[in-house]
């Protein structure tokens, strides 16, 4: 049924999986309920399946009379119709792109259930269902409960919200010259996709918890795990990811994540355990450099020092959590020290 | 009707190579393989849904609601997951939306104590796991009561890989902690 192997979490899950099959015994469904069901879904298939062989003639309506007075029209006059509603439309267009403001609402998706929409201007909600098209405006918020939100901001710039997710429009407007997105994920996942690259008077910015993500023409997501910690994982184009002092660019492939009062961790977002080390990338300002030291304390021999927005793979971690052994400075590796990631919830 | 046996047809959706013509005869409406994939995806779907809804019917109508979404949604499917995936993925939608409509005062946890008929060691490690946030306790049945990977719940809940082995992590601490304080042992 899946692809799990025991060596996915070695010396973890058997434990707690023999743990779950003593106590969570299965409740077997009826075999009753069980023919109903397949019965059902049989029902379903032939709706779904199969077409209809043959579909009643009906009476000509308005449009089928429409449609043999328009075939009965001589070329000439076929041109001239069509002429004529050719210039029609376009003098719609041009009268509601005057009349009509630049549009500050995002046209928003509802798809595979439910989301509830809660409204800055008013303070009412209401839930959409699979299927629904609204208009989310700056301050609303999103909560996703089975559903995929897909909200399209402006020409090229698509954020997809996925299940489970709380996301706020902080700021939607075309301020400045450009265009200005502002969200924040307090939970769940937002797939970003700028199609076009920013320009210098464009700004599209991601909060979460604890960091800051500005794109500069990419695809990417930020996803809230928890109140301390966000993955955030670049697709195309690149990211910056800013978490107080610490600041990190990450291109395709590559994901950051990001614990309140940890190091940005910086790794391959292929998703995979390759066996190797988790790169690291401790960013500082010039003035307040890492040192590399020989052993992890303070009072060791300096090695060398961790430029601002170089990369570094983690080799070993101390005891204390406190200490990094990073590679490397100078062909050799050394200990660096980080404020110790904060412990889970 | 003729159904081939529950062995068969395990193995026609176990079996990654079987499961793109078997996924082929779905798609093309095939009653036999629509009778298929319910007789022997149905019992697991259902212990998955019943650990997360107060009653039987409810169980049985959310695993109804699951099938025939599955029925329309299989058209337009690409094969990109596996057909478990793909069918615990509506599971967890069908639930998430059966609890966005359920009055708040309905809690599980009652329900749990209701149908375990308040007591045994079953009733308490459900009400300790009720104990954990919603996520936690989703991931944790679906690595442990279900078996999917790290991989195969990432698509059911929608999240990244990296973020579901966060997820999973946490809440496998998050356990510990609730057993530790209840003196239950997890060797």
């Amino acid at each position: 049924m899946s692809d799990q192997s025991p060596s996915e979490y070695p010396g973890d899950d058997d434990p707690l999986r023999s743990l779950f099959v003593r106590h969570l015994q299965l409740e077997a469904l009826p075999v009753e309920a069980s023919e109903r069901l397949v019965q059902r879904v049989l029902a379903e298939v032939q709706n779904v399946y199969v077409t209809p062989t043959s579909v009643p003639k009906q009476a000509p309506g308005h449009l089928d009379r429409f449609r043999n007075w328009l075939g009965g029209l001589r070329p000439v006059q076929s041109l001239a119709l069509a002429g004529a509603g050719a210039v029609l439309i376009m003098l719609l267009i041009v009268g509601v792109s005057r009349i009509t403001p630049r549009p500050l609402a995002a046209v928003t998706t509802v798809a595979g259930g439910d989301a509830t929409v809660l409204r800055a201007h008013n303070g009412s909600f209401r839930t959409y269902h699979d299927g629904d098209v609204l208009k989310v405006q700056q301050g609303d918020h999103i909560l996703t409960a089975s559903a995929v939100v897909t909200v399209s901001q402006f020409a090229d710039q698509v954020a997809v919200i996925g299940p489970s997710a709380h996301v706020e429009i902080a700021q939607l407007d075309d301020a400045n010259g450009g265009t200005q997105v502002d969200m924040v994920v307090h939970a769940g996942q937002v797939r970003a996709d700028i199609g076009a690259h920013l320009d210098a008077n464009d700004r599209y910015v991601i909060h979460a918890p604890g960091i800051t993500v500005t794109a500069h023409g990419t695809v990417f997501s930020v996803e809230a795990i928890a109140d301390d910690e966000t993955i955030v994982t670049a697709f195309e184009g690149e990211v910056e990811v800013q978490m107080g002092d610490q600041f990190v660019s990450v291109g395709p492939g590559e994901e950051v994540d990001a614990i309140i009062g940890g190091a940005l961790l910086v790794g391959r977002a292929d998703g995979q355990h390759d066996g190797g080390p988790t790169p690291i990338l401790v960013a500082v300002d010039a003035a307040d450099e890492l040192h590399l030291l020989a052993a992890p304390q303070a009072s060791a021999p300096w090695l060398g020092k961790l430029l601002a927005g170089r990369t570094f793979q983690i080799e070993e971690q101390d005891p204390t959590g406190e200490w990094y052994r990073v590679c490397c400075v100078g062909n050799q590796s050394g200990w660096v020290r980080v404020p110790a990631a904060k412990p889970a919830e | 009707m003729r159904f081939r046996s529950q062995e068969a047809a395990l193995d026609a959706v176990t079996n990654q190579r079987s499961e793109r013509d078997f996924l082929n005869q779905l798609q093309r409406g095939d009653n036999d393989a629509w009778a298929e994939l319910t007789q022997t995806y149905s019992p697991r779907l259902f212990a998955y849904l019943r650990h997360n809804l107060p009653s039987m019917a409810d169980a049985e109508d959310a695993l109804s609601e699951t099938l025939l979404a599955a029925v329309r949604a299989l058209p337009a499917f690409d094969g990109n997951v596996t057909l478990s995936t793909f069918l615990y993925a509506l599971a967890y939608r069908k639930m998430a939306d059966f609890w966005r409509r359920r009055p708040l005062t309905a809690e599980l946890k009652e329900t749990v104590a209701a149908r375990n008929g308040g007591g045994g060691a079953r009733a308490e490690f459900e009400e300790l796991l009720n104990e954990l946030p919603e996520l936690s306790r989703q991931v944790l049945l679906l690595r442990y009561q279900v078996g999917l990977s790290v991989t195969e719940i990432a698509e059911v809940i929608d999240r990244s890989y990296k973020g579901t082995e966060s997820l999973l992590s946490r809440a496998r601490a998050q356990l510990r902690v609730v057993l530790d304080e209840a003196r239950i042992d997890d060797e």
